[in-house]
């Protein structure tokens, strides 16, 4: 009896899985493996993969762009990530407040998350042009001058500036996902039983108070989710790149993904580009349970 | 069963059914035979033209059906994924640039001197610097489909409110600088500059270089840009911006490349090819422009010639259709309609230049213009000039560094070709 | 003090609605000008034409077969997705099988997996299939968000209370019957959310489309987007009313059913 029940549990289990297993199997655990095994060989999809041992990781050190790559991933990883969580808190936390027409905001705050990546990179474009839309306001409200004390040329060409494109990209991404991040904070901010609000208060706490003693520590999950999803997000930054700026000007915007689309399907360096994307996965893993041991979970 | 879940299944069912349908699919269907044919799609008015010539050879036989599907951007990426997965076109577009990277490895190419020999079209009608272009000794590898050369267009308009004599056979170098320079002014209806430079691209650098004496490469096979001559060729190229202040980034004033800047007037002048002419007519109709030769050099007159040619890959399935695809593209029918480049057969060529003298710069310089081919790794090469063109003139680098770190680099890559014998 | 705050508080929510809007209605009316107006000073067109759009639809019909196409995908992308998830996640959630402590691990390490490094792969599997400019072809973009659709599911379900199973299984009720006739109506919200979710993901998916088509014809929206924007890279009132294409069908749908997607993504941070 109870065999026959757990053959029959088994096979019940295997219909309900069968499509789910054969899908993350096919297209998710076996090119991982697939992938790793790549980076140890020379592969140009014409000729057969030839073994190369370590040879692409050690191309990899040595390679320029690979450390320019990591750097400015890195830079704009920490920049989003930072910039991103503390602007949708800061909007979760005025959301938070009664006010009329919240339905109004809230759309307007998540919209730049449902517009697609092309959409958006191409409206940005036309925005960044040296003699368009942005340069305007700034020098319609006097910034020019803010700018040019800076030693940047004005009028900026955002996306032409070595020093100015890879912030320029970073500024849009966040505008793109704050919104997203809001709502999730919302969410975790509505969790907060008033209760413990109403007992601080009672104790003599002020608003401020409240906040740092009530609101952050209970918000700690969400915090770690919204971090976590903004790393992983940010690292895999690659659409914009390609569209807006192909990693120029001077690689000032090379990330690394857009390394590897480069190396695997421009110049067909497929098993070197596995060893990038190895090497980033790595990274993002790092960032991730850095992230986590520096919030304390 | 709950509606909900019913509905759902025979939805998905259906969709599938109906997306996998919708595969672009190059068998034969209802006996005639389909042919896919692929070329670059930034230029519009080539586009158009494309379009149009392959309409007129649907229309003009029955067997066989050929579909354009123009790449835009990245054209050779694209193209050399559908080579490797096994679903390339049976007809394709070939730079001069990747010729012989093409060439070099993979056998990617198909000879075409079988199909020539039973043909019509003739090699002897195409101007042999094209034809010589795209072979390798006596294979005959690809039909060039048209040529370019650069030449400057300047804003007649411009000139005369300078005051200055329009450019002609006499304009060296020094002349142009100094052109440019009176050109550029702030003054109303609006500021302009004399001259528009692409930061990124060798392309109009690599003339100029010449025309200073330098060379790309040593008779030995090395790089030689970095000699005092290349050095003095930067110098002066990037001068025009940094130091003379004449020029600008099409960029800098939203557009894409140097002959768009001249179309809003932005710039006097640009060195341009003539698939700008059509450009103009269509969206600056009323812009006053002349064409003359590039300006020549202490050196002498250096330019290069840009041409395209049909290929045929090794792979396709319908050889015989994709030639009777190019014979009609190549015809001389199809060769008088093409206005953004100057016809690959002799005859035409000549004919129409006399129907439309703008163009005869173009063809001039085709007399000492080299082909646009710098080996299996060409394109790559001159990506790394482009590097450090960008160097110079975002102020990382001056001339010298960026070109001796260029030509070391390029060493390498050449060497590498040799060595591993693999080539991207 | 209380209506200074009000109004500094107001005076903020106005100002980031200013700076998130402000891309978009830039955009509609850069799209609405004169080519030969595209950088004039001002934000207004002057004058005000619709000569973009008409040229967007004649000289690229492609267009509207791009909208048809990436419906499409979206379409059996979402009903792939949702019913594979659902399967996957009712097995994880209440059937004790061997292995599913593994499976589970798997599940949680493959949504941590970047993208990229399944590309180069995915795309040997493809050519090796015949699978490359296909349809069949975008199945390993959206295998992405199947793990965590799966996974949100199995949450879900685990959270509700076991009696009612119990009390099927009791009548008589067959595994499989409990699965259609129970589970499934009580699932509203996690079938609400996959079904947002995989939808956004499917119709404004970029990267990996690029990769596998190559024939105009079969582009979705952002890949046609992109498409265009090679074509027509210097008339940038053109792109602009592209771009509108793209983005006003999504932000009607958006503004309609912003209830559902709000609370779907909401759900998503809890669960987790």
């Amino acid at each position: 009896m109870n065999l026959g029940r757990s053959r029959a549990e088994l096979l019940a289990a295997l219909v309900f899985l069968a499509p789910f297993l054969v899908l993350l199997l096919v297209f998710v655990l076996w090119p991982v493996v697939n992938a790793f095994w790549l980076s140890f060989h020379a592969y140009d999809l014409f000729a057969k993969p030839r073994w190369v041992g370590l040879s692409n990781y050690r191309m990899l050190l040595q390679q320029g762009d690979f450390w320019i790559s990591l750097r400015n991933t890195v830079f704009y990883t920490l920049g989003v990530v930072i910039a991103q969580t503390a602007l949708a808190l800061l909007l979760a936390l005025m959301m938070d407040q009664r006010i009329r027409g919240k339905t109004a905001f809230r759309v307007a705050y998540f919209l730049p998350s449902v517009t697609s990546s092309v959409a958006i990179s191409l409206i940005f474009m036309a925005l960044f042009f040296k003699n368009g839309i942005l340069n305007q306001i700034l020098a319609a409200l006097g910034l020019e001058r803010l700018l040019a004390a800076t030693g940047l040329a004005v009028p900026v060409d955002w996306l032409g500036n070595l020093h100015t494109a890879l912030p320029s990209l970073m500024a849009m991404n966040v505008w793109s996902t704050a919104g997203f991040f809001m709502i999730i904070f919302l969410a975790g901010l509505q969790d907060i039983p008033q209760t413990l609000y109403e007992v601080a208060e009672l104790d003599g706490a002020g608003p401020l108070a409240q906040f740092r003693y009530v609101t952050l520590p209970l918000l700690k999950p969400t915090f770690f989710y919204v971090a976590t999803m903004g790393i992983i997000g940010a690292f895999q930054v690659f659409d914009q790149v390609f569209i807006m700026t192909n990693g120029g000007p001077l690689k000032a915007t090379m990330t690394m993904a857009y390394l590897l689309y480069t190396e695997a399907f421009v110049h067909f360096n497929m098993g070197y580009a596995c060893a990038i994307a190895f090497v980033l996965a790595t990274v993002i893993f790092l960032a991730t349970m850095g992230q986590k041991r520096l919030m304390g979970e | 069963m709950p509606p909900f879940v019913g509905i759902r299944l025979w939805l998905l069912v259906m969709l599938l059914a109906g997306l996998s349908a919708c595969r672009a699919s190059d068998s034969t269907a209802g006996g005639k035979v389909s042919i896919r044919f692929s070329g670059y799609a930034g230029n519009p008015a080539e586009t158009a033209l494309m379009e149009k010539l392959v309409a007129d050879f649907n229309r003009a036989q029955d067997a066989i059906h050929a579909r354009y599907e123009p790449i835009p951007g990245t054209y050779y990426p694209k193209v050399l994924t559908m080579l490797a997965s096994g679903t390339a076109p049976d007809v394709l577009y070939l730079d001069i640039l990747y010729f012989q990277p093409f060439l070099a490895k993979r056998k990617i190419l198909r000879p075409l001197n079988d199909l020539l020999a039973t043909s019509s079209t003739r090699p002897e009608d195409f101007i042999p610097s094209l034809l010589g272009a795209f072979s390798d000794g006596e294979t005959i590898y690809g039909i060039p489909k048209d040529f370019n050369t650069l030449g400057l267009y300047y804003n007649r308009d411009s000139f005369k409110r300078a005051g200055l004599g329009y450019p002609d056979q006499t304009w060296n170098l020094e002349r142009f600088r100094q052109a440019a320079i009176t050109l550029t002014h702030a003054k109303p209806p609006r500021a302009q500059y004399g001259f528009a430079l692409a930061p990124d691209t060798a392309d109009r650098f690599l003339p100029i270089a010449e025309m200073f004496g330098a060379r790309l490469f040593n008779p030995d096979g090395t790089c030689a840009i970095a000699s005092p001559e290349g050095i003095r060729a930067m110098a002066f190229y990037t001068g025009l911006k940094l130091s003379d202040h004449a020029a600008i980034f099409p960029s800098e004033v939203g557009s894409s490349f140097s002959g768009d800047a001249f179309g809003r007037q932005d710039v006097a002048m640009a060195f341009e090819g003539s698939w700008l002419t059509p450009y103009l007519q269509t969206s600056f109709p009323s812009l006053p422009y002349g064409v003359a030769q590039l300006p020549q050099g202490p050196a002498g007159r250096s330019n290069f010639l840009f041409t395209v040619a049909y290929v045929i890959p090794q792979g396709s399935r319908h050889v015989e259709a994709a030639w009777k695809l190019i014979e009609f593209l190549t015809s001389e029918e199809a060769q008088a309609q093409v206005t953004f480049a100057l016809p690959s057969r002799k005859v035409i060529s000549r004919k129409y230049v006399e129907e439309h003298p703008e163009y005869r710069p173009i063809l001039e310089a085709a007399a000492y213009a080299k082909p646009y081919d710098f080996g299996p790794q060409g394109p790559r090469i001159i990506d790394r000039l482009g590097v450090a063109l960008q160097e110079v003139l975002l102020g990382v680098k001056p001339p010298e560094q960026a070109l001796q770190d260029a030509a070391k680099e390029i060493d390498l890559l050449n060497r590498r070709d040799l060595e591993r014998g693999d080539v991207e | 003090m209380r209506k200074f705050k009000r109004i500094l508080l107001y005076a903020l929510l106005l100002a980031f609605t200013v700076v998130s809007v402000f891309p978009f209605v830039f955009a509609l009316l850069t799209s609405f000008k004169d080519p030969s107006q595209a950088f004039a000073p001002g934000l207004w067109p002057h004058p005000f034409t619709l000569v973009n759009y008409r040229e967007v639809v004649t000289t690229t019909p492609l267009f509207l077969r791009w909208v048809v196409n990436s419906l499409l995908i979206a379409a059996v992308s979402v009903v792939l997705l949702v019913l594979v998830s659902m399967m996957g996640g009712f097995a994880l959630a209440r059937i004790a099988f061997p292995g599913r402590q593994l499976l589970l691990i798997a599940l949680l390490g493959s949504m941590m997996i970047p993208g990229q490094v399944l590309w180069i792969p995915n795309y040997v599997t493809l050519a090796h299939l015949g699978w490359v400019n296909t349809y069949w072809g975008l199945i390993p973009g959206v295998v992405g968000s199947l793990a965590s659709g799966t996974f949100l599911v199995s949450q879900f379900l685990k959270s509700l209370p076991r009696e009612l199973e119990e009390a099927a299984t009791l009548d008589g009720l067959s595994r499989f019957g409990m699965f259609r006739w129970l589970i499934v109506p009580l699932s509203g919200p996690v079938l609400a959310t996959i079904t947002i979710t995989s939808f956004m993901g499917s119709w404004n998916a970029f990267s990996w489309p690029l990769i596998v088509l190559n024939s105009p014809e079969l582009f979705t929206l952002p890949i046609g987007l992109n498409f265009f924007k090679g074509l027509y890279i210097t008339k940038w009132t053109l792109i602009m009313a592209g771009s509108m294409f793209n983005t006003l069908p999504v932000l009607l749908v958006f503004t309609i059913f912003q209830r559902y997607f709000i609370k779907g993504v909401a759900t998503t941070g809890l669960k987790e």
